[in-house]
């Protein structure tokens, strides 16, 4: 299809206010007579809290109130609302703490200073319990008991299986099993955890927050806070992040609401860079043992995986995790037989969560390096034992999933071309691939939502500007600039004739918001249905002003209406649209548009799916690793923004190789080691490679325009190409994330003592 | 996180400083540029009432006295000791020891003289005690310590870049105290425990430090070892001097230094002694380093092993060693004879 709009690279609509310092982000929002937020949190990893006296705290000059769990409703809440046993987290709770950090009570003071005073004066008497922070330990028997009635502290499990695996094992030439251990992450977004309630003697409540789903937290203070949904209002212009990590209700968002209730006034809280680091949520570590058989000629029959995962003190959107790292750890290849068994474990730790990949980047990293091994083992070439087995287009994943659209094996072509290109390399020079895929939108429905999954209004007004109101949350990623793309392009005009709405619940039309990679997809389709109704709508009125042989058909392209078989004779859209509005007595034309995914199997509606390959330098004397190169043939469907998929590209790979080689979460009895970003190693300008990305275009029938999620998935394949160049470099397998250079150090001791 | 409430004295003199210290006593600290102390005092593990900050006293451009000797004020900020001229071309090692200090912003606050007195970090220790590791360890004046919970004494480690490469170099620093000015030794300067890391009287201040002229046939280097690109302390950083004999084929003398595994910076004695007289080798590289890496003693700590440090210290020391014996038998980065 010939586009006007997409495919041409843009910079995002909101630039200008960012670059410039306009941009307002929660951070910066002051509202009049605003009272500043602290929270006070928990020393004891597994304790019983017997009494809260907070007189002297209260006694303190400019302290307002004081909240702890008894000024709750002191509901168990928990994003899997369709689930009663999994909302299993009081934010202020009334009994028991179960990790480090938790919050126990929240001060409002006249400034920030007085508030962090405060939290000194408040006692807490606490019954320390016995407490476990692994979950291969949480997991035994005698271990102490975390969350009533979940026995073993298993809080929730998942059981994926297709074919006849055992029947495949049998068929197998070579079985090969292997124990990996992946590490969490912190996600690190520039804007920390943050909120201003305002609470108002109407009974209504006015929440700015940092967030993935304006949404999700509306509907999720409504629920804690016994207010209708409609009295909520969130805000959320402008987000410094979210990465998975803000779309479940926080402390800061609940502490200033129950505060601001409380008083009728405006209280703000912004957790400091250690909250973040300790009393959030992280990415989910996990223990995968992964069995696989295949034939000799590398043709893979069954595989069977278990995972441990530690959940840490809470569900969060662990169980979604646990399913998608069962579901993907199948990626991107043809099982006969596949079965995974996953366990997701309390401790006491801080909980685990989703973070971009959503328990891919870990699945992705065990498969691929163990079908390095298994290619090594047998002789086979690596890229072609991925050829073999990989996905195709119509292939069904039996009772799991259809994929229509897939490039995986013109990604496997052009990274085979690349790795040829470097020719021989110098010793200690390796390079790693890695096969992946990833959702474009998630289909559970685990908030149970009564609404559409994404919803758009596209009205246009008599000037012939474009409003768009979106549900879509924008985090940085780009999706207002995308959505004004799919909108300016299905509408004829241009990107500057739209200006998009979004964040703000009491303007904006529902939506599940930016997780699962599906906003590109579902309200991409939303925005061009509305689009679509609009122009509907002013082709109607141009077609009655025209009065074209009805064998014709009208379009508009680039503000000019025209007939679709002849483009010279047509009409300018802004005069269209002005005529249009007068006989419509003076309505603005507006169209609605609205997804759901129907009858798209269990997980998503479509897939997108690439090959990367990093080429890397180990320093055999100190383990070091160097990136120097980072290819990544990528199958997005229609790209919609070329310039939005690099900044997506690089940013993934930025988060994904420090997933690999530098970012951890050293948890000692419950306290996390490197709470700042000093000791918390997030990778740098320096430690970054060249990166390239070969845009494979194939078009996908569910997408807007034929287009794909382009964002998430790019974080899963980094981890495991750098496993698998560290293999190529130096012949030895790291199953262990992060890749230290200790652990290659030892790696290399030990093969050399063989 | 908030700055606790201080009083902030701004002196225009080292003597001026230095008064404010005697009278203030202990309640008081300096902050040069402020990046190592402001930091400690978000954490609440510095909370002096009063901060004597350095900021208004003049600071002089780098300077070589009639006998060459270089003189480096100690209020230079670090990308200025980087980059000047004279530091780069008689003391190299210092340039890019200043050059490999944290990032860019925080080379364009930190001085000189705060790096040198950088206080000594420990992953327990620089962070927000505010609901973790809560209990006081020795090194917040307390009875334990977290990193080796049976010992009884603290193993922070003394992490500064420019300490190891001013080692090298044989440099001096200069100190008032009271009225009186002294010269000591850059190496003599610490005691060995982190708790109370440096030798100078509680009211002393570092105002210079002296780098002695360049001498012929003699290179050298600094080299740091770090998980990544700029940022990081050392894991393990290191400052090597060879002097060649007239012939350049024999090692007249010798420094190598250790930086970031203990308490303070480490010389490696029977390293440099075995080196002396010896015609420089390959061979001869690898066996002081060798001896290099099992006569320094690392301290434990938390994100890696006593092993691996190890590896890494003989790692760099054979490189650092390398280009040193390579610059001085070239004459290149030194004066010429
Ligand atoms: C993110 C980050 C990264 C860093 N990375 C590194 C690194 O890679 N390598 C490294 O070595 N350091 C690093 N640092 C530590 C610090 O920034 C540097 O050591 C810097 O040089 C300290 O200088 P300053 O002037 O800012 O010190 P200040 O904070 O002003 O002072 C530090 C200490 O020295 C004392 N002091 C200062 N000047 C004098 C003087 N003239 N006489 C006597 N005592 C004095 C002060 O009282 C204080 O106790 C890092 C710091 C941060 C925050
Ligand atoms: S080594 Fe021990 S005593 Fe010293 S700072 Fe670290 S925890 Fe404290």
């Amino acid at each position: 299809m010939k586009c006007n709009v997409i495919n041409t690279p843009v910079h995002n609509v909101d630039g200008i206010a960012k670059v410039t310092g306009r941009a307002t982000y929660t951070f910066d929002v002051t509202v009049p007579g605003m009272l500043f937020g602290k929270i006070l949190r928990s020393p004891h990893p597994h304790a019983r809290i017997k009494n809260i006296d907070a007189s002297a705290a209260l006694a303190l000059n400019g302290v307002r109130a004081v909240v702890t769990g008894k000024d709750t409703l002191g509901i168990k809440q928990g994003i899997w609302r369709r689930y009663k046993e999994l909302c299993d987290e009081q934010i202020l709770p009334l009994e028991k703490v179960r990790y480090i950090g938790e919050p126990v009570a929240a001060v409002a003071a006249d400034t920030e200073e007085i508030a962090e005073q405060a939290l000194d004066l408040i006692e807490v008497d606490y019954e320390v319990l016995p407490a476990v922070y692994d979950p291969m330990e949480a997991i035994k028997k005698e271990a102490p008991e975390i969350h009533e009635g979940f026995e073993r502290n298993i809080n929730v499990t998942r059981h994926i299986e297709w074919g006849d695996v055992d029947d495949a094992f049998d068929e197998a030439d070579y079985i090969r099993e292997d124990w990996f251990r992946c590490s969490g992450q912190a996600h690190a977004c520039m804007e920390t955890r943050c909120a201003v309630a305002s609470y108002t003697a109407d009974g209504k409540l006015a929440v700015w927050t940092s967030t993935q789903s304006a949404y999700y937290h509306q509907v999720l203070l409504a629920d804690v806070l016994g207010l209708k949904e409609s009295d909520v209002r969130v805000i959320a212009k402008y987000v410094g992040g979210g990465f998975g990590g803000k779309f479940e209700l926080d402390a800061a968002q609940f502490c200033s609401s129950v505060l601001s209730m409380k008083l009728c006034k405006p209280v703000k809280i912004v957790f400091t860079r250690e909250e973040d680091f300790i009393a959030s949520k992280r990415r989910t570590p996990m223990y995968y043992y992964v069995r696989t058989g295949v034939k000799k000629d590398g043709t893979f029959l069954a595989r069977e995986a278990r995972v441990f995962t530690d959940g840490g003190a809470y569900t969060g959107m662990g169980a979604t995790a646990l399913y998608l790292t069962g579901f993907f750890h199948s990626f991107p290849y043809k099982w006969r037989g596949y079965r995974h068994d996953g366990f997701r474990v309390y401790t006491n730790t801080l909980p685990s969560t989703s973070m971009r990949g959503f328990g891919t980047p870990h699945a992705t990293y065990c498969s691929e390096l163990q079908i390095d091994l298994i290619a090594k083992e047998l002789g086979l070439d690596r890229i072609e034992i991925r050829r073999k087995n990989g996905h195709t287009p119509n292939y069904e994943v039996p009772g799991q999933a259809t994929i229509a659209s897939c490039g995986l094996e013109q990604c496997l072509d052009e990274i085979e071309k690349w790795i040829k290109s470097r020719g021989e390399l110098p010793p200690n020079r390796g390079i790693g691939i890695s096969s992946y895929g990833f959702m474009s939108g998630g289909i559970f429905n685990r908030f149970d939502t009564p609404y559409s999954f994404s919803s758009a209004v596209v009205t246009i007004n008599y000037d012939g500007k474009v409003d768009l109101h979106v549900g879509a949350q924008d985090i940085g990623q780009g999706s207002n600039t995308t959505l004004a793309i799919i909108c300016a392009e299905d509408l004829g005009v241009r990107l500057e004739d739209i200006r998009v709405h979004s964040g703000d619940t009491a303007e904006c039309p529902p939506d599940l918001g930016a997780w699962g990679s599906r906003q590109t997809l579902m309200a991409g389709n939303a925005v061009k249905m509305a689009a679509g109704e609009a122009k509907r709508q002013l082709l109607e009125f141009a077609a009655a002003q025209m009065s074209p042989n009805i064998v014709y058909d009208l379009d508009i392209k680039d503000r000019w209406v025209h007939l679709a078989g002849r483009p010279e004779r047509g009409l300018d859209y802004f005069e269209v649209v002005k005529k249009a509005l007068r006989g419509k007595d003076g309505q603005r034309i507006m169209g609605r548009g609205y997804y759901t995914p129907h009858r798209k199997g269990m997980i998503s509606p479509a897939y997108s799916y690439g090959v990367q390959a990093l080429e890397i330098d180990v320093d055999p004397e100190t383990g070091k690793i160097k990136l120097l190169n980072c290819v990544t043939a990528h199958d997005c469907g229609q790209p919609i923004n070329p310039l939005g998929l690099t900044g997506q590209l690089e940013g993934a790979i930025s988060m994904a190789a420090g997933y690999g080689f530098l970012e951890d979460i050293p948890i000692e009895d419950g306290m996390v080691m490197n709470p700042n970003l000093v000791d918390y190693k997030l990778i740098r300008a320096p430690d970054m490679p060249e990166t390239e990305v070969i845009e494979i275009e194939t078009y996908e029938p569910e997408g807007p325009f034929g287009a794909k999620e382009a964002g998430e998935g790019l974080t899963n394949p980094t981890a495991a190409a750098l496993a698998t160049a560290v293999l190529d470099a130096v012949g030895v397998p790291i199953k262990e994330l992060p890749i230290t250079p200790e652990k290659v150090l030892n790696a290399l001791k030990e093969k050399k003592a063989q | 996180m908030q700055l606790p409430r201080f009083d902030l004295k701004r002196p225009s003199s080292f003597h001026e400083a230095v008064r404010l210290l005697v009278e203030y006593g202990n309640a008081a600290k300096i902050s040069a540029g402020g990046t190592d102390l402001l930091p400690r005092m978000k954490y609440r593990i510095a909370a002096p009432a009063t901060v004597i900050s350095l900021k208004r006293i003049p600071v002089s451009e780098p300077f070589q006295d009639s006998e060459g000797n270089l003189h480096v004020h100690a209020l230079v900020r670090l990308s200025d000791a980087a980059s000047s001229n004279l530091v780069r071309t008689n003391a190299p090692a210092l340039a890019d020891a200043a050059l490999a200090v944290g990032s860019e912003q925080i080379r364009n606050m930190g001085t000189l003289g705060g790096n040198v007195c950088l206080e000594p970090r420990c992953h327990y220790y620089n962070q927000s005690h505010a609901y973790q590791f809560m209990d006081p360890c020795f090194k917040r004046g307390g009875n334990l310590c977290y990193l080796v919970p049976k010992g009884n004494r603290c193993w922070a480690l003394a992490c500064s870049d420019t300490v190891p490469a001013l080692i090298g170099l044989r440099a001096a620093a200069v100190v008032q105290s009271g009225d009186r000015e002294y010269t000591i030794p850059v190496e003599e300067l610490f005691t060995g425990d982190p708790v109370r890391p440096l030798c100078l009287g509680e009211t002393d201040l570092i105002t210079d430090i002296v780098v002695p002229a360049a001498r012929p046939r003699t290179a050298v280097v600094f080299r740091k070892l770090s998980p990544r690109g700029g940022i990081d302390f050392a894991t393990v950083n290191c400052a090597v001097m060879l002097k060649l004999s007239e012939d350049r084929e024999a090692c007249e003398d010798a420094i190598i230094a250790i930086g970031a595994v203990s308490g303070k910076p480490m010389r490696a004695g029977q390293a440099e002694k075995n080196l002396l007289g010896r015609k420089i080798a390959p061979d001869v590289i690898h066996e002081a380093a060798g001896r290099t890496a099992s006569e320094i003693r690392p301290s434990m700590r938390c994100d890696c092993s006593i092993s691996y440090l190890r590896k890494c210290i003989e790692s760099l020391t054979q490189a650092a060693l390398e280009t040193a014996y390579q610059r001085a038998s070239s004459g290149d980065g030194v004066k010429p004879d």
